[in-house]
Order: C-alpha cells, then structure tokens, then sequence
C-alpha cells in the first residue's frame, strides 16, 4: 500500500495535498455546499477521534464520557464569545484556553478513576460525560451561565483580525463560502493534531502508554509513574476535544446541551473501533466513513420512493438499521478495525497465545 | 555519594505482611552487602514472592521498613522503586506480549530517560539523542542476554526461555546507563544496585553469557 520508492511515495503525497487543496470546491461542484459542510464535520471529527485515540487506543482506558471535553470547549467558547455575557474574546485567545480548560477537566475525570479498568472505568467515565451534560442543561438557575436547555446563539464566528471565516470572500476571482474557509482552517488543525498523534506514538511517552495497555502492574515495577502517564493520557486526549469544541461552536454560532449527549460519545468511539483502535490512519477513516454514512444513507428515502413509488421503511428508522447491521459485520469479520494496527491485528487473531497476560 | 565495596545496599527490618488474619510474612530481616548474589528458598507458600512484592512495592508491608542504598522505600509506588535501582522480573513472566522484544527492552529505559510530550512532538536535538540511546541500549542488551535475533519478533512469539531472558534485558535496561557508570562511582553503585535484585530462574547457558559479558564489558 505505501509507495516502496522515494519518488513515489512524494508524487502521491503531492497528489494527496492538491486533492485536499480543491476537496471543497470538487464536492461544492459535484453534490452541492450540504456536503462541503459534511466534509467540514468530518474534519472535526477526525480530531475528536484522535483525542479519543489516545485514551482508548494507546493507553487502553475504555472512556465512555469523551463528550464532556467537546462540550466543554465548546461552552467555553460560546460563553467567552457571544453576546450572553457580552464578551467578546478573540478566536487565538480562546482556542488555546479551551484546551487547557479541557486538559484540566481530563485531570479532574482522570484522578479519581486511575485505579479502575475496563468495565468500571467505562461506567465511571459515562457517569462524568453525563454530569457535565445535565450541568450545562440545568446552570441557568438561580444564576443564568449556560442559558439551560435553550443554548447559547449568535455566538461570534472564527475570525482572524478584519477576515471572518463566516463570510464569503472573492480571492482572485474565485468565491471562498462560509464553508470553504472553515474547511481550510480544520484541515490545518486536523492535519497538526495528526501529526501529533503520530509523533506521540512513535516515541517514549507512547511507548509507556502501550506498556500501561498490555500489562499496568509490570509497567509500573518498570518504573513507568503509571499514575502521571494515564493521567497525561487523558489530558492529552481531552486537549484535542476541547480544542474540536471550540471549533464547533464557533463554526455552528449555536451550542446546547443536546449536541453532546450519550450518542455522540458513543460515535466517537465507534470511528475510533471501527476504524482500528491505536492507529492512527484507521481512526481518520472511521471518523470520516461514520460521518459521511450516516449522511448518505439519507438519500435512501428518495431512492424508495424512486423504485417502489412511495416510502416503505422510514429512512431515519433505516438508516440506524444499515448502520447497526454495518457495525456489527465489520466486529464479526474485522474485529481489529477496517484499518488495523499490526499490534491490535495481533492482539485479537492470536489471543490464544497470550493467556499468560493476567 | 561513594559506596564502599561490601557497603550494605538492601537491609529489611522485620517486615511483616498479613492479608487478613492470614500473615504472609512475619519480621523478616535481611541485609545484602554490595556484590552480594543470594537466593531465597522455601517451600510453598513460604512467603517469597510476597517478599519479592513487597521489596519492590507492589505491597505495602504491614510493618516494618526497609532501605536500599540507604533510601528509605517503604512506600506503595513501584515506579519509585524501580528509579531508585531495584528491577524485577516475574514468577510467572509478564512482558508487554504485543510488543516486540526490543520495544520491550526500550520501555524498561524509562526509567532512566525524561523526553516528554513536547519533545515527542517537536522532535528536537536532545529527543532524538536520547531516543538513539534508548535503541542502542536496548539491542545491546538484547545481545547480552542472546535474544538479538527476534528483536523484531513479538514478545509473545518467543519461546519460554528466550521470554526469561527478555524479561532480565528489560530489567537490566532499567539500570544506569553503563558507559557512564566508567567515570562516576555513585553511578556504579546504583548501577550494580539494578542488577542486584534480578530474580531468575535462568540456565546454566544465560549464566555463562552472564561471566562472558561481564567479562567483555570490563574489558571495553
């Protein structure tokens, strides 16, 4: 799969980059701006399963409540910049803040729960997604601070000095929409938090993380401080949802309790399975198939109607249906993800080797 | 500080163990000197590697205390121990079994290596040196213990024997690094020190590597 030569390898990497340069204006053209903004999404997404990633993949901490630090850096935007509060604090100053602020909240979660595994950490963790959820749903009494179940709106668009990215712009002659420039600037960012990824798991830290993961009791008589790493695991991991957050509020102008329920943590870790737990370029495709499936699978009503002259199934009943019947062929016949690491492919074909593990 | 040869470097003080109303260990003393090799014997459930577990600090000792190279270690964090020299393997051997012999080994330089995540990430001068290291550390300690030919092979894929000795290369990566330990007697000391407390089940082969190794590395 990957290009044996130098030369290759470059000229597919160039071919790579243009593609992803003209990605917004192609799919403008060809299936018109709903599905730039999916694309958009999907970016987004990326970020929120590589931050996942890190707990689940490298560290092997099951968190269930991942969803807490995209609300968090979500509110922390929308209350820093919207007319709720009347502050107005720029995009760059907030952006940083937000995953410090959720770096934090990844600390508060991770402190409690460093002595659970498995199956008691999941619980916990989907206790503490849970909390933050109905936290933001019930603070607007007796003081006002999250505008309860009705959300915050008009919150300020991303903008770099005069240049918002809420606006269209002609740059040499063509339009750059809205959608267009958000694009650009969570390719940026969804790129670096790659790249991150990558580099942290090719190096001592990962190397502690994946240790923690296969055997924490030998890890630590390693002299690994196992409570220090999963705790940076889970900081780590938090910084790219509060980060993701920021963005998506700034890009949607309008965050409630809603979007960051129990199904979107679910989701997330779902991309993060689904495309190959700890690899880095499984979890971008599983973050890009489940935001572009669940999307496509809309056009399945039309389709009906199309062949059978009205609407039999109810598309949104479905596509819940496709999408679980999906889910659970690929568990059956690649438990290791689409994309798998060679370590989790060995992990799970040959487990009954390593019965020793305990 | 500079140790003396035949300083005392491990000494316990009636250090007693109980899980419940049952005592495990019951004031155990013992002091080993600097050079020093023993080992210890009993008949099951004697209370061996609950000793082992608790030197190392996977237990807590109900009572008493014990030192190593005059550090006080009663404590509950096994990664302080580790730092502080003492490395172990494990009865019923416990490597990282999907990662591969030499990633193994390179997890046991933890220990003694500090890249954080900003290094990680920006790769820097110092990162790379260090990373280089913890490489070469590691395949020569797979050398000494003869596991070099499967460094690339998963732990779990080598057979039992080899598993043992890869299991004392990553207890040995968690000592001082050697080439420094020429120019600075303290190192030495604690350096010596991580090999002391290899609890081993190993054949007479590994031992004669064992006198050959220490043999070339002193002549180096």
């Amino acid at each position: 799969m990957i290009p044996r030569s130098k030369t290759a390898a470059w000229i597919a990497y160039a071919f790579l980059a243009i593609l992803l340069a003209v990605l917004p204006f192609l799919v403008d053209a060809v299936l018109g701006r709903t599905w730039v903004r999916i694309v958009d999404f999907a970016l987004l997404y990326i970020m929120l399963a590589l931050g996942l990633n890190i707990v689940v993949g490298f560290a092997g901490l099951l968190d269930l409540g991942y969803v807490a630090f995209y609300a968090v850096g979500a509110y922390l935007y929308a209350l820093l910049a919207s007319p709720h509060f009347g502050v107005h604090l720029p995009f760059w100053a907030l952006l940083p803040l937000g995953a410090m602020v959720a770096a934090l909240f990844g600390v508060l979660l991770g402190a409690p729960t460093l002595k659970l595994r498995g199956d008691y950490l999941a619980i916990v963790t989907l206790g503490f997604g849970e909390i933050i959820r109905i936290f933001l749903n019930n603070l607007n009494a007796p003081i006002n601070i999250t505008n309860g179940p009705y959300g915050v709106n008009l919150i300020d668009p991303i903008r770099f000095g005069e240049f918002s990215l809420a606006r269209s712009h002609g740059i040499g002659g063509i339009t750059f929409a809205a959608v267009h420039n958000y694009y650009y600037l969570f390719l940026a960012l969804a790129l670096g938090i790659i790249f991150i990824s990558l580099r942290l798991q090719d190096s001592r830290i990962g190397r502690a993380w994946v240790a923690i993961r296969e055997d924490e009791t030998a890890a630590a008589a390693m002299g690994i401080n196992t409570r220090n790493v999963k705790l940076l695991a889970f900081a780590m991991g938090a910084t790219f949802g509060g980060v993701s957050g920021g963005l998506f509020a700034g890009f949607q102008g309008f965050v409630s309790p809603e979007s960051f329920n129990l199904m979107e943590s679910i989701m997330i870790l779902c991309m993060v399975v689904l495309g190959g737990m700890g690899h880095v370029p499984g979890v971008v495709f599983g973050a890009v198939l489940l935001t572009v499936l669940p999307e496509a699978l809309r056009y399945v009503g039309p389709l009906q109607h199309w062949l059978f002259r009205r609407v039999l199934i109810d598309p949104a009943d479905l596509r819940m249906l496709l999408f679980g019947l999906g889910l659970v062929l690929v568990m059956i016949y690649r438990p290791a993800g689409l994309v798998p690491s060679k370590r989790r492919q060995r992990e799970l074909t040959e487990s009954g080797q390593s019965g020793v593990s305990a | 500080m500079t140790m003396q040869e035949g300083a005392t470097l491990l000494e316990a003080h009636s250090i007693s163990k109980h899980f419940g109303g049952l005592a495990a260990l019951s004031e155990v003393s013992l002091s080993i000197r600097k050079g020093e090799i023993y080992g210890l014997i009993g008949p099951n459930g004697a209370g061996k590697t609950t000793l082992f577990n608790t030197l190392t600090g996977l237990y807590q000792a109900s009572s008493g205390e014990f030192t190593f190279n005059g550090q006080a270690l009663d404590t509950r964090q096994p990664h302080l121990v580790a730092k502080a020299g003492i490395a172990r393997t494990f009865q019923n051997i416990r490597l990282f079994h999907n990662m591969s012999a030499l990633e193994n080994v390179m997890v046991g330089r933890h220990v003694r290596t500090k890249a954080g995540v900003l290094g990680a990430v920006l790769r820097d001068r110092a990162t790379r040196a260090e990373e280089a290291k913890i490489r070469h550390r590691a395949q020569e300690l797979l050398e000494y213990v003869g596991v070099s030919g499967r460094a690339a092979d998963v732990a779990k894929h080598l057979p039992y024997g080899d598993q043992r000795r890869l299991e004392i290369a990553r207890a040995q990566a968690a000592g001082e690094d050697p080439r420094r330990r020429h120019h600075d007697p303290a190192d030495r000391a604690r350096r010596e020190a991580g090999d002391g407390l290899v609890r081993s089940s190993c054949g007479a082969g590994l031992r004669k590597k064992d006198r050959r190794g220490t043999a070339s590395q002193r002549a180096a």
